[in-house]
């Protein structure tokens, strides 16, 4: 299975790179911000693309329109985001384009190799992954709001 | 009232003496002016009558002679004072003509033509004395040329006896009788008369279209009269142009509306005094029962200028602020404001902002300023509190600002640091556990790798604690705190400390801040190469100091490094000072309460 990977830290992208191969991903290309992602999605083409939520310029949530991007231009890209933070509403906001081939994980999952190898296969797969905290997080929201 | 004793009862002056010889000499010219034109029959020239001519004589030298030395004793430095002597003597010297006497005639005829170059001058330089464009320049300069030549070769010409009036005295100074030359003369003369009075009045014009409103109210007596001059003298002319009998009605027309000038001038005198008047009614208006009353509005009043600003002495800040704290600028010295300084016992109570113009009556600001001083000064003690009130709002909110920023700061030091150096860690580990199992020798050197990466994230967290608070400072205290500063300092830091035991932990932390961001500054921005640190605490007062050997010339509202630190100090009380004069060196300088 090809997959990409974009993370503004460099530490991070090789590491996770590594981790990938380790698991027996083919890594097609390593971008640093949104920009060098979908240049990339577009010249690699891979199954899944892991992307980091929080990346220049703004560092707050360019990763997460990057993923709406790729979901709209190339509706057969996975996508797996991670974060370092429990952001709820990002996930929701992420799987309300549509729950097929996507993901929302929290970064530190990455560090259990089967964790991460069954997270990439299932979203490339076409199904869906949410962390556990950002389900413990949303059923455990003490008030729903309404539109009234 | 030792002071206004002595002033009183001043010595005699040179000045008074030679002032007392014009009024003297004014006074005898009058008479004998008089003298001769009533001995003529109350004629000016040959025939024409002029009703009450003795007395407007009188009234237009005197009050041109009166105005000059009026002004001369209140504005000496203005020499309009000896333009209006001038005029007033040369008005008495065009009278003479009128006399049988062949040496008053040919005086006379030589003197007459000065008056128009004189009162044009004064017209066009009043109330500054000064001409301000070149077109005026050329204007007065090309009258003072068409005089003197023109008077020169009607002297030279002119037979007066056979060619105007039988009855005129002989010309004394005639060499030989040339009546085209001098028709020549006459003609040119009248013609330049006219257009330069022309380009009088336009420039009167523009100047009135560009004045302020205070410079209007003090020049316009002078400007209608100038005008009303400059529109009689053209139709003289003209008159005199187009062949009419002289003496024309316009001449006597032209008479009379001269004698507006120096009535006018001294309209704007009186005008004046009568203003000084009003200093009394805002000292009953200032002293009145509305203490939240705006004296600004009675100043405006009294000085006659609308667009008044007063700025009060904010003396911790040594700047002027307004009624409500703000700040107040002070205007630039080409601009059309003025601003005069109100003090009380040597010091700056306040400033006020007005119009250019007002400089011309520096008397009635001086004695407004004298009497607004009490008001003014109550005021200031309120708006000094104004002024303090916003500067601690907008301290607080840059505190604020200040605990945000530092917020934000750490929550990216620790996102981009430590928190990504542990995923990186907890990745490694991973790969480590999934190869352990199948080969544990390639597991082996990323387990090392994983140890040297956990001491770096480590290392990184110590730094970040150490930025968000100084631990030494609570621990061991201020004195070892600058020790391991100026230790740690990218340039040599020379260290004197006369303090004793701990201080309260705010000023510590203070005091620390202060030198910290004193040596960055040098190290960073100073190019220094030393700095010498002391610490004082003597007599319930800490000072630090911190002086570099650097290119100075750093501001004390730039940067808000500083900004800060004054707020970190002044919460407490303090006093934060900056001397950076370029080249010299930037000295740094906090005083804190510590007992």
């Amino acid at each position: 299975m090809r997959v990409v990977v974009a993370d503004d830290a460099v530490i991070l992208r090789e590491g996770l790179a590594r981790l990938l191969r380790e698991a027996g991903f083919e890594v097609a290309g390593l971008a640093a911000d949104a920009e060098e992602l979908l240049e990339l999605v577009e010249q690699a083409q891979p199954d899944v693309a892991i992307v980091d939520i929080r990346m220049p310029p703004t560092h707050t949530d360019e990763g997460l329109q990057a993923a709406k991007a790729i979901r709209e231009r190339w509706p057969g890209v996975g996508i797996l985001v991670l974060s370092q933070h429990v952001h709820a509403g990002y996930a929701v906001e992420l799987l309300s384009a549509g729950t097929d081939g996507m993901g929302y994980l929290l970064k530190e999952r990455v560090s259990d190799l089967d964790e991460l190898a069954s997270s990439v296969q299932r979203v490339g797969a076409g199904g869906s992954v949410l962390d556990p905290a950002v389900v413990s997080q949303l059923v455990g929201r003490p008030t729903t709001r309404s539109s009234s | 009232m030792g002071p206004a004793l002595r002033n009183r009862s001043r010595p005699w002056r040179h000045a008074d003496a030679w002032q007392l010889l014009i009024a003297v000499a004014g006074l005898l010219a009058g008479v004998a002016v008089a003298w001769i034109v009533s001995r003529a029959g109350g004629d000016r020239f040959n025939g024409s009558h002029l009703p009450l001519a003795v007395p407007v004589i009188l009234l237009v030298g005197w009050s041109f002679i009166g105005s000059g030395l009026l002004y001369c004793r209140s504005r000496p430095d203005n020499h309009l004072w000896a333009v209006l002597i001038f005029q007033g003597f040369a008005w008495f010297g065009s009278i003479l003509p009128s006399s049988q006497n062949p040496v008053l005639f040919t005086l006379g005829q030589f003197i007459y033509p000065w008056q128009y170059a004189s009162g044009l001058y004064l017209i066009l330089s009043f109330p500054s004395g000064r001409l301000r464009g070149g077109l005026d320049r050329v204007l007065v300069a090309s009258t003072i040329f068409l005089v003197t030549v023109g008077s020169l070769i009607w002297l030279l010409f002119a037979d007066p006896h056979r060619m105007m009036c039988p009855t005129c005295p002989a010309n004394l100074l005639e060499v030989t009788r040339n009546d085209a030359v001098v028709v020549g003369v006459f003609y040119v003369f009248r013609l330049a008369g006219i257009v330069i009075a022309v380009t009088g009045i336009g420039l009167l014009a523009v100047r009135w279209r560009r004045a302020s409103r205070a410079q209007r109210h003090a020049v316009m007596p002078v400007a209608v009269a100038g005008v009303v001059a400059f529109c009689a003298g053209i139709a003289a002319f003209a008159a005199r142009l187009a062949r009419m009998p002289g003496p024309t009605p316009f001449d006597v027309l032209a008479f009379y509306a001269g004698a507006a000038v120096p009535v006018a001038v001294l309209a704007v005198l009186i005008q004046r005094r009568l203003a000084q008047g009003a200093v009394a009614g805002l000292v009953v208006e200032l002293g009145g029962p509305e203490p939240g009353a705006d004296p600004r509005e009675a100043l405006s009043r009294a000085l006659g200028d609308p667009s008044l600003a007063v700025g009060y002495w904010f003396a911790a800040e040594s700047r002027y602020v307004d009624r409500n704290g703000g700040a107040v600028e002070l205007p630039a010295p080409d601009g059309g404001r003025r601003s005069t300084v109100v003090e009380r016992a040597g010091q700056p109570v306040a400033v006020l902002i007005h119009d250019a113009a007002l400089e011309h009556n520096a008397k009635l600001v001086d004695s407004v300023c004298a009497a607004a001083g009490l008001a003014l000064e109550n005021e200031r003690l309120a708006a000094e509190l104004r002024a303090r009130l916003v500067e601690l709002q907008a301290s607080r909110a840059r505190l604020v600002e200040a605990t945000d920023a530092e917020r934000r700061r750490i929550e990216r030091d620790l996102h981009d640091g430590t928190q990504q150096r542990l995923v990186s860690i907890a990745m490694s580990l991973g790969l480590a556990e999934a190869r352990l199992p199948a080969d544990p020798d390639r597991a082996k050197p990323i387990v090392a790798e994983t140890r040297t990466a956990l001491a770096t994230a480590l290392a990184e967290l110590r730094d970040l604690t150490q930025g968000i608070y100084p631990t030494i400072l609570t621990e061991r205290g201020l004195s070892a705190a600058l020790d391991e500063l100026c230790s740690r300092s990218a340039i040599t830091a020379h260290l004197r400390l006369f303090l004793d035991g701990r201080l309260p932990i705010p000023v510590e932390t203070a005091a620390y801040y202060v030198v910290s961001e004193a040596l960055t500054n040098a190290a960073k921005h100073a190019q220094a190469t030393e700095v010498r640190v002391a610490a004082r605490c003597s007599g319930g007062i800490l000072t630090v100091e911190v002086a570099d050997d650097g290119v100075g010339g750093a501001g004390n509202g730039k940067g808000s490094g500083l900004r800060g630190l004054a707020d970190r100090v002044g919460a407490l009380d303090g006093r934060l000072s900056v001397s950076s004069p370029p080249g010299q060196g930037t000295t740094l300088r906090a005083e804190f309460p510590c007992g």
